[in-house]
């Protein structure tokens, strides 16, 4: 290189510095989070391999995008009864409600709300592409993970997890609702989730908001699963060879998961699943966990909006060039 | 020993901030998003200041980590809609020792492609290595303006 470039750069960015007022947000943003910091490290390797993974949505032939990913709430809650929760904590000008629980065996939906407490409405973008995705509301709730796992004391969350922040009805009030996606192997007795950074574009400013706190909620585990649970138990080879045993599909609140393990050592790379419903549609995986012991995959029916999965609506599961009838 | 991992905080943002602080608004050309992104930044790292081994350089890591931050920002739908890099320009308070051409200069590499951008970001003096004759296209590309904007 070019020493040219490079010294022209240096020159004409050398004025710019970090302003004293954002060196201070960091410092207090620190201070929030100390003590929160512990982490086992097994733990800590157990939750890297369970990163939820954002997998094939661009595939030929799946599904069509619908309206939105209420219409599947609605769907649910037209036939199901939640477990009411009524949480709320607040930080640094926002509050979270957690509201209610949709929970099933491995899987549970936190339904809540995210609001600003000066009462402004809170004007997320939001996301209205239909050929690409349904419409959501862009804003990004990260959970501190480690303390999670601290505050539950279990090994067993590996899997998909994550936020889903639902379209914005009315951009005129303080706040917009999400659904967030829990897993567990097997649910402790009381279960912490803790919030630690929100962050999204505020249409008004034209400019991304963030903010670094501490909404932690504990709440009991006292729901009656509401999964329906197809066992499967086989063993499938595909034609490159790849032996693969599928255990089990549970049918949850919102989505619906597999559960598999690939038996080949040799090869793990993860083939495409997809899974073929009566009225001619396909839904795709949405994300998948899971180590070696295991691998779950989420089809995407709640994220596309398509209402309610059970078992009676579905054809088929299709691994790689395996199909493997569910129907009678 | 928190109170020495709040000194190690103060340290990272006094030596590294306003570096870091110029690589976000090269790769992100938004000081408000920039800033963010050394938050974001600086928070990793002190969180994961027991995890760092020091097998690189505190810059070399702190670079790296701040590289991702910009990516993800760059992944949001409302970022990718922005793509005024003059509106910088006109923010960036121009340093009595600057020259003429260096404007110019630094408007060609701010309207280049994120990707060539990053490889910008990839050099010597952001990641305190060298530019490595073992990788000549990155060496090329981040000493070169004519890539794609």
């Amino acid at each position: 290189m070019d020493d040219k470039l490079k010294r022209a750069i240096d020159r004409r960015m050398a004025g710019a510095a970090l302003p004293e007022a954002s060196k201070a947000r960091i410092l207090q943003a620190a201070a929030r989070r100390k003590g929160r910091n512990v982490m086992k490290a097994k733990k800590k390797a157990i939750l890297v391999m369970a990163a939820a993974l954002l997998l094939i949505s661009g595939c030929v032939g799946v599904a069509l995008y619908h309206d939105s990913a209420r219409q599947t709430m609605d769907d649910w809650e037209q036939e199901h009864n939640s477990t009411p929760l009524g949480l709320s904590q607040s930080f640094d000008g926002y509050t979270i409600t957690l509201d209610e629980i949709y929970g099933g065996s491995r899987s549970a939906y936190l339904k809540g709300t995210v609001s600003r407490d000066d009462g402004k409405p809170l004007r997320a973008e939001q996301v209205n592409d239909p050929d690409t995705e349904p419409t959501r509301t862009q804003m990004n709730l990260v959970t501190d993970d480690w303390s999670m796992i601290e505050a539950n004391d279990t090994e067993g969350c590996g899997g998909a997890s994550g936020p889903h922040v639902l379209p914005d009805t009315d951009r005129n009030d303080n706040k917009v609702e999400f659904i967030y996606h829990m897993y567990f192997e097997e649910w402790p007795e009381e279960y912490t989730i803790a919030f630690e950074r929100i962050s999204y574009v505020d249409t008004d400013l034209n400019r991304m908001q963030l903010f670094y706190g501490d909404w932690t909620f504990t709440f009991p585990v006292e729901w009656e699963p509401v999964d329906e649970i197809l066992p499967l138990g086989q063993e499938v080879t595909l034609e490159d060879g790849k032996v693969i045993y599928l255990e089990a599909l549970y049918f949850e609140p919102l989505d619906v998961r597999l559960d598999y393990r690939i038996l080949s050592e040799n090869d793990r790379i993860r083939p495409a699943i997809y899974l073929q419903l009566k009225n001619g549609e396909r839904l795709v995986t949405f994300y998948g966990g899971g180590s070696d012991d295991g691998i779950t995959y989420h089809f995407e029916s709640f994220n596309r909006g398509m209402g309610h999965i059970g078992i009676d609506d579905v054809q088929a599961l299709i691994i790689g060039d395996v199909t493997v009838p569910i129907a009678e | 020993m928190e109170n020495d991992r709040q000194e190690t905080l103060v340290r990272l943002i006094e030596e590294h901030g306003d570096r870091l602080y110029r690589l976000c608004l090269l790769l992100l050309r938004d000081p408000h998003l920039a800033e963010d992104a050394v938050q974001d930044t600086m928070l990793k790292a002190w969180r994961g200041l027991e995890q760092f081994k020091q097998r690189a350089s505190e810059k070399t890591w702190l670079t790296a980590i701040a590289v991702n931050v910009c990516r993800d920002y760059r992944r949001l739908y409302w970022y990718r809609k922005r793509l005024d890099s003059e509106e910088l320009l006109e923010q960036l308070p121009a340093p009595p020792d600057a020259e003429p051409q260096d404007d110019e200069v630094l408007r060609q590499v701010l309207a280049l492609a994120p990707k060539y951008r990053d490889h910008c970001a990839d050099r010597d003096h952001y990641y305190g290595g060298r530019c490595s004759p073992s990788r000549p296209s990155t060496a090329s590309r981040c000493c070169s303006t004519t890539g794609r904007s």
